[in-house]
């Protein structure tokens, strides 16, 4: 083989696996999407970003990457639109077949067991699930993704001190993002604990996270300053000042 | 690789697509440009991979060329060749249902691979030696003593390289790795003798120091 023959065959094999990561990780987009539908009977918790696409969206997006790399991932299960808040916990389910389908039992996988566990109310295992993934080495964005849904189990378990110690570690690395810092929040509202609240507020107005969907956000703190008003006998609109967004152009941070 | 690459690329756009070319000059950039971007808008229309393997082939060669000045000219320490790779990776997985096709395929091709060799280049630069994952890892008991000397050491140097503006590292390879002379590079720079010196002097000083700020650690 030439060195130019042996070049383009790498490229191939390096776009063969760069699609074949693609349809996985359109899979597993697709599970979350569906999870952030299932009804949640604790409303003070953020677990989702705003920012999810529609499935339908998704499913187009997955047949071209199934057409370009040849894989026959069972697209046929997948829903082919946003389910019902019923019928979400087995689409989602239905998703994980074709991420494993496609990739094994990879971390995104192992991050959708773990996701399908804390949906279920089987918080230990989700939180066995979720340490679990961080031995395996992750990106930068898929560990923070894993710690800030992790946060959400331990605030669910009560181990609110071990949420704000990994607020604290993604803080660090990643500056304080919004859910991060929103779950730092609700973990200090549970202890009553008025000073951390407020710091982590702060930390939240002055977040540099471009913010996709504000008044996705709004209506968050809007649902939840009656909640923290509760905990931390305050009054709602002091609450909503103290937990708002940062300016369109971003925080001074 | 021209022979009978026209016919291959007829047979998978269609001959009106080619308009009337009857031969595939591959040095000639309006030839490469016409075929490629009908080859990739096959890939896109119709998810067709054997028109992604077309233009692989159609165009790899040129685009490693491409990337290996872009790399010696920018300073780049890294295999040129993997940004080529990861060009087409890219371009393999882009769905993007609202992305205009390049008029010139090679202009945007090399626009992208510039742009990703500055991005290699100012990441490397902006790597620490120490690049714990997380804090927790790194409280976890991941520690200078951890990494070989030499290879702190080599790393700390490549860093410090890239940290250099561009001019300083021109200056720098041309002495120490092309071998030449003072007044040779101010031939080839087009510049006084005086002012290359100068260039070399300074030059020197500010890898000392970029690698002693490199060699700190995480205390830095």
């Amino acid at each position: 083989m030439s060195p130019t023959e042996a070049m383009i065959q790498e490229i191939l094999d390096r776009s063969a696996r760069a699609g074949r990561d693609k349809l996985g990780q359109l899979a597993y987009e697709m599970a979350t999407m569906c999870l952030s539908k299932v009804e949640f009977e604790y409303a003070h918790l953020v677990r989702w970003i705003g920012d999810t696409r529609d499935v339908a969206d998704i499913h187009r997006d997955m047949e071209h990457m199934e057409s370009r790399t040849g894989i026959d991932s069972d697209m046929s299960i997948l829903p082919l639109a946003n389910p019902a808040s019923g019928a979400a916990m087995k689409a989602s389910r239905a998703c994980l077949v074709v991420v494993e389908g496609v990739e094994g039992d990879s971390t995104r996988v192992q991050v959708v067991r773990a996701l399908l566990s804390q949906s279920e109310g089987d918080l230990e295992e989700s939180e066995k699930l979720f340490t679990r993934v961080l031995k395996t080495p992750l990106t930068r964005s898929m560990l923070v993704h894993v710690q800030q849904n992790r946060q959400a189990t331990l605030l669910r378990l009560q181990r609110y001190e071990d949420a704000i110690r990994i607020g604290d570690e993604l803080r660090k690395m990643a500056g304080p993002t919004l859910t991060t810092m929103f779950n730092v929040a609700t973990a200090h509202a549970w202890l009553r604990d008025q000073s951390g609240f407020e710091a982590s507020c702060r930390q939240f107005s002055r977040s540099k996270e471009t913010i996709g969907d504000r008044s996705w956000w709004n209506s968050v703190i809007e649902a939840e300053a009656e909640w923290f008003a509760d905990q931390l006998a305050r009054d709602p609109a002091d609450i909503e000042t103290s937990l708002s967004l940062p300016p369109e152009t971003g925080g001074d941070a | 690789m021209a022979d009978g690459m026209l016919e291959r690329v007829r047979k998978m756009v269609g001959s009106r697509a080619l308009g009337d070319l009857t031969e595939l000059d591959l040095s000639n950039d309006l030839h490469v440009d016409l075929a490629a971007s009908e080859l990739l808008k096959r890939l896109y229309e119709f998810d067709d991979a054997d028109a992604f393997r077309l233009l692989v082939e159609l165009t790899s060669d040129r685009l490693a060329g491409m990337s290996d000045e872009l790399a010696a000219e920018l300073g780049l320490a890294t295999d040129p060749y993997d940004l080529v790779t990861a060009f087409f990776s890219r371009l393999f997985v882009d769905i993007d249902p609202r992305k205009e096709l390049p008029l010139h395929f090679l202009a945007s091709a090399s626009d992208r691979l510039k742009e990703d060799t500055e991005t290699a280049i100012r990441d490397l630069a902006l790597s620490d030696v120490h690049v714990p994952a997380s804090p927790t890892i790194w409280e976890d008991g991941i520690t200078e003593a951890h990494i070989d000397t030499n290879e702190l050491i080599a790393r700390a140097s490549l860093i410090g390289f890239h940290r250099l503006d561009v001019s300083f590292r021109r200056v720098l390879r041309a002495k120490d790795t092309e071998g030449l002379s003072a007044s040779e590079i101010a031939i080839q720079m087009g510049a006084p003798y005086t002012e290359v010196e100068e260039l070399l002097q300074t030059a020197r000083e500010r890898l000392a120091k970029a690698i002693d700020d490199a060699l700190k650690g995480p205390s830095s």
